[in-house]
């Protein structure tokens, strides 16, 4: 009999310990083991194995993020809309990359990195902001593995994120998802004509219908039906369906965490479930559809499954 | 005989009692790489069916919730299915179509992606936890391949070479979709070779 005592124990004790650290197997377990032992220190979500859920964007607690004046942020090769977002986003903690990179200066980080990501800029805002981060190697090794399983566009962070070191990748959501989740919402169009006044803001109100108090997770924007709705920013068809309550409904994943909702339709987009819409194309026309009281659109954004109130990005104009 | 070598092969004696762990550890790693994609997929799912969610958002949770129940329900799989094999195995493709049954034909096709996908999981990690370069590339791909032969390959030929009496030919049949859908998409996102395709 092949003997490889050894080696077998070896290799056991490594897939064992890649289950206890990385997935909710061994999430379980740790939760079993602090039960035992009383340990009463803070245990980790079982969906916080799951990579999509991603690290809390930097400026989220705010929840209402000022918009940045149009003078505030020097121009410089980095454009806007991710130099102001940098500006607003940039996590207390920087990845240490980023620390050496920057070295130790008089003047604030954002103006350091900014002035770091002029000098380098490559077009490219997304790796830019990576590379800031954690440098072309890991990049470039997270790059390579996603071309070998064969991702869509393996130079997209989304696309190879779970390619990078768990640690790595939190360092680099936290400043790029950060950046480019806040440019996004700055960049969003209005779905509809920007001068429609709200009916109804976001924050808790009083329902029309069930007349009970409740949290209103959008904005209301009374349109006739008919009026033809575009989309708030590039992205992808993620639903086009219907219930009872939004009516027919669409929702919009831009990237990033962000999401997009536009409910109470009257007609859905030709396009179906998955494919591109760019911004400003129209993706529907609004109607009364569902649990509603009169012809409008009721638009949600969402900050990893947060919604937050859209108003204060409407006078923020489109690039 | 050596020191080293007789504590090998007193270790290689007790491999029955710990080795089924690692088998279905490498599972788990690679049914965990399955489903932190399957959830998005169940969302958009969801999302798309005519219900009346209070709220747009929710088909997204639920779709987390399933896929990390389909996860752990799997894991659990694992255990049961190493511990079913059978003490006899089989020694012709004759003895073993006598054993046919839907588990323990899906039990194979599962395994093998889903395994496979795990050892890759491990040998990223261990090229990760290196300095970068060719060094750990090599360290890195050697390790997914002691394990994809030492763990992946001998729990599947654990599975198709001793297979359990079934009691009827149905064995397995409400495992069939969850098992599949696991290992389809371990097969689709969990194996370095589409690119290369």
């Amino acid at each position: 009999m092949r003997r490889l005592g050894f080696l077998d124990l070896l290799l056991v004790g490594l897939a064992v310990f890649a289950v206890w650290t990385r997935t909710p197997v061994g999430g379980l377990g740790q939760w079993t083991w602090a039960w035992a032992t009383g340990d009463e220190s803070e245990q980790t979500s079982l969906m916080a194995f799951f990579r999509s859920e991603g690290p809390k964007k930097a400026w989220l607690d705010e929840a209402i993020v000022a918009l940045p004046p149009d003078d505030a942020v020097p121009d410089g090769a980095f454009p806007e809309p991710y130099r102001s977002a940098l500006r607003y986003a940039l996590p207390d903690t920087l990845p240490p990359h980023t620390v050496e990179l920057l070295g130790n200066g008089d003047t604030p980080a954002a103006d350091r990195l900014l002035a770091w990501l002029d000098e380098n800029w490559n077009g490219d805002p997304e790796g830019a902001l990576e590379i800031a981060a954690i440098g072309h190697e890991l990049r470039d090794r997270a790059i390579e593995r996603a071309t070998a399983a064969g991702e869509a566009d393996p130079e997209r962070f989304d696309s190879h994120r779970r390619y990078l070191p768990e640690q790595d990748e939190v360092q680099v959501a936290s400043l790029v998802d950060s950046v480019l989740s806040l440019a996004t919402v700055f960049d969003l169009r209005w779905p509809v004509d920007a001068s429609v006044r709200i009916s109804s803001p976001f924050g808790d109100r009083i329902h029309p219908v069930t007349g009970k108090k409740k949290f209103h997770n959008g904005v209301d924007l009374p349109v006739p039906v008919g009026t033809d709705l575009r989309a708030a920013q590039s992205g992808t068809i993620v639903a086009a369906t219907e219930d009872s309550v939004s009516g027919r409904y669409v929702i919009l994943e831009h990237g990033g965490g962000i999401r997009t909702a536009y409910c109470h339709l009257s007609v859905l987009p030709d396009k179906s479930v998955g494919a591109r819409v760019s911004k400003g194309e129209i993706i529907g026309k609004s109607g009364n559809t569902g649990r509603s009281t009169g012809p409008h659109l009721h638009f949600v954004l969402r900050v990893d499954g947060t919604a937050i109130d859209p108003a204060p990005y409407r006078r923020v104009p489109s690039s | 005989m050596n020191v080293v070598a007789k504590l090998d092969a007193s270790l290689a004696v007790t491999r029955p009692l710990w080795h089924w762990l690692g088998q279905v550890a490498l599972v788990v790693v690679g049914t965990h790489l399955a489903a932190d994609r399957l959830d998005d997929d169940l969302a958009r799912l969801l999302a798309a069916l005519p219900l009346a969610w209070p709220d747009p958002q929710i088909p997204f949770d639920v779709g987390g919730v399933v896929a990390l129940t389909l996860e752990l329900a799997v894991a659990v799989w694992a255990v049961i299915a190493l511990a079913r094999t059978a003490e006899q195995p089989v020694k012709t493709p004759k003895e073993w179509a006598q054993r046919w049954s839907i588990h323990n034909l899906i039990g194979p096709l599962f395994w093998l992606p889903v395994s496979l996908a795990g050892s890759w999981a491990i040998a990223m990690a261990i090229e990760d936890a290196l300095p970068h370069g060719t060094v750990a590339q090599v360290v890195g791909g050697l390790v997914g391949a002691l394990v994809a032969w030492r763990l992946a390959a001998t729990g599947l030929i654990a599975l198709v070479r001793s297979p359990p009496v079934p009691r009827h030919r149905t064995d397995g049949l409400l495992w069939m979709v969850p098992l599949l859908v696991i290992g389809g998409y371990a097969a689709w996102y969990g194996l370095p070779v589409w690119g290369w395709l």
